[in-house]
């Protein structure tokens, strides 16, 4: 099971070589795991991954890590984690679902 | 994290997806997967998958333009499962013959976890129509592009041919595991991910008998 700094750092790069995918959009992700938050900034496309929490995220999804980690290597089917809450989303949902675009 | 919805009706013009569309949306995937895998695709109707999610008739037209609609979106998402797996699994792996091993286990345990699923796409997928069978040949030809470095490295030159006919072992190998075997005893998927990769690698000749308990050494 890889860590999750290096499930954010492959979100990164994904975005970063899809440009097409991300050009223009703006927004701050904020995914808060067990005791640790970790930020996705994307301004104009470009993105930035910072460990912590954001000032003012748009978008926060919330799971516990290993939830997140099962979510984000195939183990656990996004759709079934929301439905059992295993994965919260607050804010902007519109932007949760863009993010699930740009990784696909 | 959220489910794809390139493939709703919903147009981009469309105000986004509240939290409880979001979910009903969820909702009805989960039903629609299980009401294909009961009663296959032409036997479904959007009707038994409203009802089996609960939800109305007009909930369904809301995300979906039709069962099409919403078996491609299926499609998309079971395939991006299956994908993250083997991507997860393989990336850290050093060595190319546990790397092989890996990725086949991914797809079998994959196989496992949806065998009406899977058996639905073989018997049914290719013969929907021109859209479905191209879902399909994307995913192919991503996961056949995934092993083929690792086929490279093991020594094999046409890597293109090998790693497509590394994919239909596999899926004939994981059909007949759940539907087709009759008297051999079950493999489990580490099992046959070693099977499958000595045969591959090293001949027919390789396979080991027995087959080693799960987490077995190689070849």
């Amino acid at each position: 099971m890889p860590e999750a700094k290096e499930v954010f750092a492959e979100i990164e790069n994904r975005i970063k070589s899809h440009p097409e995918k991300s050009a223009g959009l703006n927004a701050t992700y904020q995914f808060d795991l067990s005791g640790e938050s970790w930020t996705l900034k994307i301004a104009n496309g470009a993105p930035e991954l910072i460990q912590g929490p954001a000032q003012s995220p748009n978008t926060t999804l919330i799971a516990t890590t290993d939830d997140w980690m099962n979510i984000a290597t195939g183990k656990l089917n996004p759709v079934t984690a929301f439905m059992q809450q295993k994965l919260k989303v607050k804010g902007d949902m519109g932007l949760a679902m863009k993010l699930q675009g740009l990784l696909q | 994290m959220v489910t794809d919805v390139s493939v709703s009706s919903r147009t981009a013009s469309e105000s986004p997806l509240t939290e409880r569309q979001w979910v009903r949306r969820g909702e009805l995937l989960e039903a629609a997967r299980r009401v294909f895998e009961r009663d296959g695709y032409h036997g479904t109707t959007v009707s038994a998958v409203v009802q089996a999610a609960g939800l109305s008739q007009g909930a369904f037209y809301l995300y979906f333009t039709d069962k099409k609609g919403i078996f491609a979106a299926l499609q998309d998402e079971m395939a991006t499962l299956l994908r993250r797996r083997i991507y997860w699994v393989t990336r850290d792996e050093l060595d190319a013959r546990r790397r092989l091993e890996a990725g086949l286990r991914a797809y079998f345990e994959f196989y496992d976890e949806y065998p009406a699923y899977n058996r639905r796409l073989t018997i049914e997928g290719l013969g929907i129509d021109g859209s479905f069978e191209a879902r399909q040949t994307e995913l192919h030809q991503t996961l056949a592009a995934a092993f083929e470095p690792t086929l490279r490295e093991l020594g094999v030159r046409a890597t293109t041919v090998a790693a497509f006919a590394l994919l239909g072992l596999a899926a004939q190998l994981a059909y007949w595991q759940h539907f087709q075997r009759q008297h051999e005893p079950s493999m489990s998927a580490a099992q046959l991910a070693h099977a499958c990769a000595s045969l591959f690698v090293d001949g027919a000749g390789s396979i080991p008998t027995p087959l080693p308990q799960e987490g077995g050494t190689h070849a």
